[in-house]
């Protein structure tokens, strides 16, 4: 830990500093992870978008006759089906590139959520403290100390499968840890001299947490739910694997790796293929997330 | 500090109370049991009526939950719905089972988390780090229940190194716990490289280097121990995340613990068997996080706790 951060040094060395974009892209250029991370989230949106048209079977029709071919360069393999067939003969390929539509959904929209409610709850709580805290933090912990699977279990049994009651369950349970993840790193910023100084002249609490605490805590909020993103696909797809959250006419990841279980032996492809492109999905968000953060704090980094 | 402990217990029970509201109400609304129970032998009004009655479902929900709070203070959960036996040696059988599991799961993780991300952290940019980051993007990537799948695969169809399922012993142990402990060790791993890089970019490390500190004293005394504070944070955090994994994998390898059993119990709107289940789980969890916040105080004097 010899060195000055290399964005320090550059900012010192270069008589002007480089635009906002060029700054973003030559870090994503020399930073292979980032790439990496980035091309496999473009591949699975790329999917998501287009999957009617990139696909090359019907995801929901499968012929009988084909059920459990292997994938095309084993023995017995059939070349109209890549990746081989489920255990109705649907083609495998087809609807790994189907699911990721849901996953990505779920994903995205229940980790929205989630910051929507808790990261003004963690800056409030720590900032405040205090009957404020007291109050928010009770609330997190109800939704914390709620053991999630079995939330989501009485939840999906209560309103039934579905893709937005997943968003919700997720969504909800999701919004506590971010809450504390951020309260913790406020109760940190809080004794340092700058925003104590900031409020000693005088700051309002709303330009306190606005220009000193906000600011501060994004870094660790977007790591947190990058990770989230991640963590929601996940979930979305062991609820699936329990057999709850989803309609399984939809085509999703945890759904197939079910599926295949009773086959594992003697069909591996079942379960190999979509939680491969479960694991390469999450693994891209969290690639992507590590990226976003050298951007963001560049003295925290890489 | 006692003053501090007192207060956190005080809030333990307002969750508490919260928890076994919204576990209440959610497990009334997914349906009657009564009607589970009977399914397909179209039952007489009154066959479902007497079976109400004896189940004291026929009673105001305020009534209902007035016994279920009064049985939480006397440590009475009720009987199962189902089985007739009281829930709580129930519950309390099957809990060993899950934290024996968690447990497996925790010792693994730690032990490869904290190398892991310390050697990361200090050997920055190396191959070493490239490695180190690796294998802690691998474990948050992996769906648990896809590598327990996969290792069941490897190592107990093809080479019978350990049983495909079941709880027989230390060997029936090893599966689930490497896959718990693999997951968690991603998490932690990420998380005490990223704190390590950020205190060790820090003045104060600076100033202990050049006070003449040796550099291993410096890693492990000034920088880890400040470093901890979010891991710890978070390792309490992910404890929830560790119960459901649990269950997740419960379910996979038909290991007999409390996963399993509430999953049955929503089935068959046994009642009793899920509000305490919930209740106890909960609980557990909160007194991890209480651990955890102590914790915090010890690690880092600038968090000031009593007052």
């Amino acid at each position: 830990m010899s060195s000055i951060p290399e964005a320090q040094r550059s900012v010192l060395s270069t008589p002007h500093v480089p635009s906002r974009f060029s700054r973003v892209l030559r870090n994503l250029l020399g930073n292979q992870g980032g790439l990496t991370g980035v091309f496999l989230v473009t591949l699975v949106f790329v999917c998501a978008i287009f999957a009617p048209w990139i696909s090359p079977h019907d995801p929901t029709a499968g012929n009988i006759l084909n059920r459990l071919d292997p994938p095309a360069w084993m023995a017995g393999g059939n070349p109209t089906f890549p990746l081989g067939t489920d255990p109705v003969g649907r083609d495998l390929l087809s609807r790994i590139i189907f699911g990721s539509r849901i996953s990505l959904y779920i994903g995205l929209l229940s980790t929205l959520l989630s910051v929507i409610i808790g990261l003004p709850a963690g800056l409030l709580a720590g900032y405040f403290g205090g009957l404020v805290d007291d109050v928010i933090m009770r609330i997190a912990d109800v939704f914390f100390a709620f053991p999630f699977i079995l939330f989501a279990i009485l939840v999906l049994a209560l309103f039934g499968p579905g893709v937005n009651n997943l968003v919700l369950v997720l969504g909800i349970s999701g919004w506590a840890g971010l809450a504390r993840v951020v309260r913790s790193q406020v109760l940190v910023l809080k004794e340092l001299d700058y925003v104590k100084a900031a409020s000693t002249y005088g700051a309002t609490p709303g330009g306190v947490i606005l220009r000193h605490l906000l600011p501060n805590v994004w870094g660790i909020v977007l790591v947190v739910s990058t990770l989230n993103i991640g963590i929601n696909i996940l979930l979305t797809s062991a609820l699936s694997f329990l057999g709850l959250g989803l309609d399984p006419i939809i085509p999703d990841w945890g759904g197939m790796i079910a599926s295949g279980q009773l086959y594992m032996t003697t069909a591996w492809w079942v379960d190999a293929f979509p939680g491969i492109a479960l694991m390469l999905t999450v693994l891209g968000f969290n690639l992507v997330g590590d990226w976003i953060r050298d951007v963001v704090d560049p003295t925290m980094s890489r | 500090m006692i003053r501090y402990i007192l207060r956190r217990l005080f809030h333990t029970v307002f969750v508490l109370f919260g928890i076994s509201l919204i576990v209440f109400v959610t497990v009334r609304l997914t349906g009657n049991p009564v009607a589970a129970m009977l399914q397909g032998s179209n039952p007489s009004v009154q066959a479902m009526a007497s079976l109400e009655k004896a189940l004291g479902l026929n009673q105001p929900y305020i009534v209902q939950y007035w016994i279920f709070i009064k049985g939480i203070a006397t440590l009475n959960f009720g009987t199962s719905f189902v089985t007739g036996q009281p829930v709580l040696p129930m519950i309390w059988s099957r809990l060993g089972a899950t934290a024996l599991l968690a447990i497996g799961g925790i010792v693994v993780g730690v032990l490869i988390a904290i190398p892991v991300g310390i050697l990361s952290a200090i050997r920055y940019g190396t191959i070493l780090d490239v490695l180190g980051r690796g294998i802690s993007l691998l474990g948050i990537s992996f769906p648990n229940y896809w590598l327990a799948t996969m290792l069941i695969l490897i190592f107990s169809v093809d080479l019978h190194w350990f049983p495909v399922a079941g709880s027989e012993g230390f060997s029936s142990l090893v599966l689930p716990s490497f896959t718990l402990g693999f997951i968690l060790a991603g998490i932690l791993a990420r998380l005490v490289r990223t704190s390590m890089l950020e205190t060790l970019g820090s003045q104060y490390i600076v100033t202990a280097r050049a006070k003449g500190l040796t550099r291993w004293r410096v890693i492990i005394v000034h920088a880890l121990r400040n470093a901890l504070l979010p891991t710890i944070t978070f390792m309490g955090i992910q404890f929830g995340g560790l119960l459901g994994g649990v269950v997740i994998l419960e379910e996979v390898f038909s290991w007999p613990g409390i996963g399993r059993l509430v999953l049955t119990a929503v089935n068959e709107r046994d009642y009793p068997v899920v509000q305490a289940s919930v209740l106890l789980l909960s609980f557990l969890y909160i007194m991890v996080n209480l651990v955890v916040d102590l914790s915090y105080a010890f690690l880092d004097p600038r968090i000031r706790i009593g007052d």
